[in-house]
């Protein structure tokens, strides 16, 4: 993983889409990843395969699609990026854990910015 | 020319504050004289069993006008007018059975928003009942059309309920109501001169397209795909369940901004506990209801919208896309509190947070000088 991966981000409910805008909650942890925002390594995945072993688990919605960003514009918001292999092998966490509720949400809003500038990856 | 005072309604709610009655509510007090005089022609007949009919211009002794409009919240004075001259402490013709049938219709009112009917006998037979399909169809949830008379030491109250109960137990199989819409235009038959307007959550509702809003609705059924909304007022025809069928008229149609905030509320409607990875609880009709109304009532059509969103907790998050700044603002449906935050996105450390009690209109004019504020500084 260096500063260009792509870290990608499954963007699961439709709800969270508004013409031409995703909500900054979908790269915002909620209370249960406890300040961690899980993603793909780019590096090691494409879009449409993180996808597919997203969407593989029958107990989840099917997700809308995938937008990415960099490792680059995680540090150059203050957010490290953590490979988590013991999850599984591509796994990667965003982390938050330093920051409050306003940062955590100014936060999340730039890398949704960042990853909208950029295009959808992937859509089924 | 005689005439005495007879029925002083009092109308409040937000439209009537002013003491003015719009137009449009004239239309129901003209119905009201229908109603009354067909109520007191079996006045005079139960009192009259060996006659077949009421006399030869029984209904047009008398009429029923609109005076005077007396200030506070709108009252309406209606006298009972005969074209005869009568002299000082003689009755108008028939004015008996007038009054009579002024207190029957109030009785039904008050014993519908007492739940306390009467039993059959004394009461207003249920045909008479479904003149208020027509009397109080522009009554709006906050508004009442009260009715007293000196024999009486309560007023009755009509609101869409009472109305409703009404027609419940009336004879008719449709009621009528004035409705506002917004939905997308999925059909338009221009040789029928009909449309259906899918809403975000329901069943299509056809009506008909007036020629003053041909355009608006072609231009709407082009852009379904597009996802074009319109904004559609009227009357709506309800079955006995509630159940609107169709629109039997259509008075405003206008197409809604992509982003139109009740529209988008609208949509949440069809969500359901487990949206989010099992997880994740969907917004409440009533929250959805009441913020609905608020964001119309209190923010300018002259601002920027926001884009909405629901949260996973069962609320909505706003978020303002401005040229220079941000806004995000989560609003708790149920405690009506909203957290606000708003902040430069070119700068790291210029940022306002506040909590807002939506309760509050100040707190909402403090929302929409912000938004305006920012929304400037960008021009």
């Amino acid at each position: 993983m260096n500063q260009t991966t792509l870290l990608h981000r499954i963007i699961k409910p439709d709800w969270w889409i508004q013409i031409d805008l995703v909500s900054s909650q979908a790269f915002r942890p909620t209370p249960e990843d406890h300040k961690l925002l899980s993603v793909y390594d780019g590096d090691q995945i494409v879009p449409e395969s993180a996808y597919n072993h997203y969407a593989s688990d029958p107990s989840k919605p099917s997700p809308t699609g995938v937008l990415s960003v960099t490792v680059a514009e995680c540090d150059s918001t203050g957010l490290p990026a953590i490979p988590d292999p013991t999850t599984f092998p591509e796994h990667v966490f965003i982390d938050f854990r330093e920051f409050g509720t306003n940062q955590i949400k100014r936060k999340s809003e730039a890398l949704r910015d960042a990853a909208i500038l950029r295009g959808w990856l992937f859509r089924p | 020319m005689s005439s005495i005072e007879f029925l002083s309604p009092r109308l409040r709610g937000e439209r009537f504050d002013d003491g003015f009655i719009p137009l449009e509510f004239l239309a129901d007090l003209a119905v009201l004289q229908e109603m009354v005089v067909e109520v007191a022609r079996w006045r005079y007949l139960e009192a009259n069993p060996d006659r077949q009919r009421s006399p030869r211009g029984f209904a047009d002794s008398i009429t029923l006008k609109l005076t005077r409009v007396d200030a506070g919240s709108a009252v309406p004075v209606i006298n009972l007018s005969s074209a005869q001259r009568s002299l000082d402490g003689v009755p108008l013709p028939y004015q008996t059975f007038f009054e009579e049938a002024r207190e029957y219709i109030i009785d039904a009112i008050a014993s519908e928003e007492t739940d306390a009917r009467r039993s059959t006998d004394g009461h207003l037979p249920a045909r008479y009942l479904a003149y208020f399909n027509r009397i109080g169809q522009s009554l709006r949830n906050d508004e009442s059309f009260e009715l007293s008379s000196p024999t009486r030491v309560t007023t009755a109250r009509l609101t869409k309920e009472t109305r409703h109960r009404l027609l419940q137990r009336s004879s008719v199989a449709t009621f009528r109501q004035e409705v506002t819409l917004r939905g997308t235009i999925p059909e338009a038959d221009q040789s029928r001169m009909t449309f259906e307007l899918q809403p975000a959550h329901g069943f299509k509702v056809p009506g008909p397209i007036p020629d003053q809003h041909h355009q608006t609705i072609i231009d709407a059924f082009g852009g379904y795909r597009e996802n074009v909304k319109v904004l559609v007022q009227g009357v709506g025809r309800y079955d006995r369940q509630g159940r609107i069928s169709d629109l039997e008229s259509v008075s405003q149609v206008s197409l809604l901004d992509p982003l139109d905030v009740p529209a988008r509320l609208d949509e949440f409607r069809n969500m359901k506990d487990g949206w989010l990875e099992g997880k994740g609880v969907a917004p409440s009709y009533l929250g959805l209801d009441w913020l609905s109304v608020n964001f119309e009532r209190h923010f300018p059509d002259d601002l920027p919208l926001p884009y909405v969103f629901p949260t996973p907790e069962g609320g909505i998050e706003a978020e303002w896309r401005l040229e220079t700044h941000s806004v995000i603002f989560g609003i708790d449906l149920e405690t009506r509190r909203g957290d606000w935050l708003q902040f430069d996105r070119r700068q790291s450390d210029e940022e306002q947070s506040r909590e807002l009690n939506l309760n509050e209109d100040g707190d909402w004019e403090w929302m929409i000088g912000e938004i305006r504020r920012l929304a400037d500084a960008a021009t």
